[in-house]
């Protein structure tokens, strides 16, 4: 593997990492289902699963199948009960690389914040994605994309993908 | 009999089934449940030896706001301890989960085993005349196995597990697959709901077809058995055969709630005080919950399957786990949300829960329909003469 230092791929990177968080800001499922090529799968879990070898984490899409309906939850399913929030996402870039496949993999830290219907803000979570990253046709794609919160307890129930 | 808690509509409390919303929400309640529930009569469950499988593993827990240490230490035998120092009271560990066959102290080095036997008391040379380390061991906890379930219980008069749970034991029993099928874990959702601790146990039973949108659509509805409230503070469970899903195209990977390995048995359990199991589907789950102050409690989703599972049912119990009945489940999230916004409602100065469905015909609640709200009943006159209120 190398590291990824083209400053133009760097860029493309970064815009779909922004692509991804811009959909779930704006609730926009079909924007955040656009990030992944198909196949492509999206797991939320936690540091305490890592370190104990636990399989079931907080959200499990292991194909394009499930994020579609992952979309389908959020957009009609839930829509009626759930109060909504207003997420929003802080990203930094830890590193990218280039591996043997051509696919990218980085490491990316995130903290998300939220604000509720009362206009209270808080911390939701923190944490890192691991991401496998392919293009396709001249555009990134996650192929796959693993958030591993270090956050063991969110402070309130999550609807959104993080 | 007059409250001895200051709000105006618990004074004048005098029906089970009405409850008042200060309940819900005054400190005072919630002291005094501590000490009449939470460190009273009741069993608790402290860890599933699935996540404690070997010996030397251990678990930290808490139970009311006390926090504990669970060890395994020999074939079938588990200790629960106080997590402190009995020196200076400091916490001997803040893992989750680990393995250890002593715990050292950090501030002074005191050491105990995992039976809670202090073995070093750093320059006892120098300490009071009568000091002897053998009088120094942790605060032991009375602990119990049942259906591969740790228990423990702050009271000596609690009673026998079977006693406890009464004629809510078998489906609790079943929720787990049937108590001697080696469990494994799989995996915890963890969450913080912002609801006091007895409106997370009231809000499960009556609304599964009205409130949980993907039932609907997936036509998983219809339930008609019988739900039994019984035991100390009456347990609530219900114990029913279900239909396989027949796919209506709703999904586009209806493999997520399919049952597989013709395992029709889906249960409910509300074990009393602050424990719920669930299993649907394919999917097992045991949940630990902690009072986290009045209007907080802290939920952990614990899932498992069987150590025999082949590798097929283990991955679908795997898939069906993590998306369909924690905090955010495809058929339960609205769980979630009703928890907190009942817990908003009740903040108001006066006003009550009501429990009316189903009370025709079971005034007692013990045994009544499954979307019947008697089960909860029985829950509350306990509750109520229990506190005192």
């Amino acid at each position: 593997m190398t590291q990824v230092t083209d400053p133009a791929l760097l860029v493309k990177i970064d815009i779909l990492q922004q692509a991804y968080s811009h959909a779930l800001e704006n609730r926009d499922m079909e924007n955040w289902l656009a990030t992944f090529n198909n196949p492509g799968s999206y797991e939320l879990t936690t540091q305490e699963h890592v370190k104990h070898n636990l399989p079931v984490g907080m959200m499990l899409d292991d194909c394009y199948e499930r994020l579609q309906d992952r979309c389908t939850y959020v957009n009609e399913v839930w829509n009626h009960a759930v109060e909504h929030y207003q997420p929003r996402y802080q990203l930094y870039r830890n590193f990218c690389e280039q591996q043997d496949d051509g696919m990218i993999r980085a490491d990316t830290n995130v903290s998300l914040f939220y604000t509720g219907p009362d206009g209270h803000s808080h911390l939701l979570v923190v944490g890192h994605y691991q991401d496998l990253i392919i293009e396709v046709d001249g555009e990134l794609k996650f192929h796959s994309r693993k958030a591993v919160l270090d956050t063991a307890v969110p402070p309130r129930y999550l609807i959104y993908p993080v | 009999m007059n409250s001895p808690v200051s709000p105006a509509d618990l004074q004048a409390w005098s029906d089970h089934t009405r409850v008042p919303f200060s309940v819900y929400t005054d400190p005072e309640i919630y002291r005094m449940e501590m000490e009449k529930i939470f460190y009273g009569p009741f069993w608790h469950p402290v860890a599933l030896i699935a996540e404690i499988p070997e010996v030397g593993d251990y678990k930290t827990v808490t139970v009311g706001e006390a926090s504990l240490i669970v060890t395994h230490t020999g074939d079938n035998e588990f200790h629960t301890m106080v997590n402190a120092c009995s020196h200076r009271g400091v916490e001997l560990t803040p893992e989750f989960l680990g393995k250890a066959n002593d715990f050292t102290c950090p501030y002074h080095g005191w050491v105990f085993d995992n039976k809670g036997t202090c073995h070093v008391a750093n320059g006892e040379e120098r300490f009071r005349k009568d000091f002897k380390k053998s009088n120094f061991g942790l605060t032991q906890i009375r602990t119990t196995v049942w259906s591969q379930v740790i228990w423990a219980t702050f009271d000596p008069e609690t009673p026998s597990m079977e006693e406890f749970l009464g004629d809510a034991a078998p489906a609790l029993r079943n929720a787990l697959g049937g108590g001697e099928r080696p469990l494994k874990l799989l995996g915890y959702q963890k969450i913080t709901f912002n609801c006091n601790w007895k409106i997370y146990m009231d809000n499960d039973g009556y609304h599964a077809g009205l409130l949980h949108t993907a039932f609907r659509l997936l036509d998983f509805q219809g339930g008609t058995a019988e739900q039994i409230s019984d035991g100390t503070g009456g347990h609530w469970g219900i114990d029913y055969g279900t239909k396989p899903y027949e796919d209506n195209g709703y999904l586009k990977d209806a493999s997520i709630v399919e049952t597989r390995n013709n395992e029709l048995t889906a249960t409910v359990n509300l074990i009393r005080p602050l424990c719920q199991s669930v299993k649907h589907l394919n999917s097992i789950n045991f949940r630990f919950g902690k009072p986290m102050g009045p209007e907080k409690t802290e939920v952990h989703y614990a899932y498992l399957g069987f150590a025999d599972d082949d590798d097929a049912i283990n991955e679908h119990r795997i898939r069906q786990s993590a998306n369909l009945l924690g905090p955010s489940g495809f058929v339960s999230i609205e769980d979630s949300a009703v928890f907190e916004r009942v817990q908003k409602a009740v903040s108001a100065p006066s006003g009550t829960i009501n429990f009316v469905k189903g009370l025709a015909d079971s005034p007692d609640g013990k045994r009544c329909m499954q979307n019947d709200e008697a089960g909860s009943t029985p829950w509350w006159n306990d509750y109520k003469q229990r506190m005192g209120l």
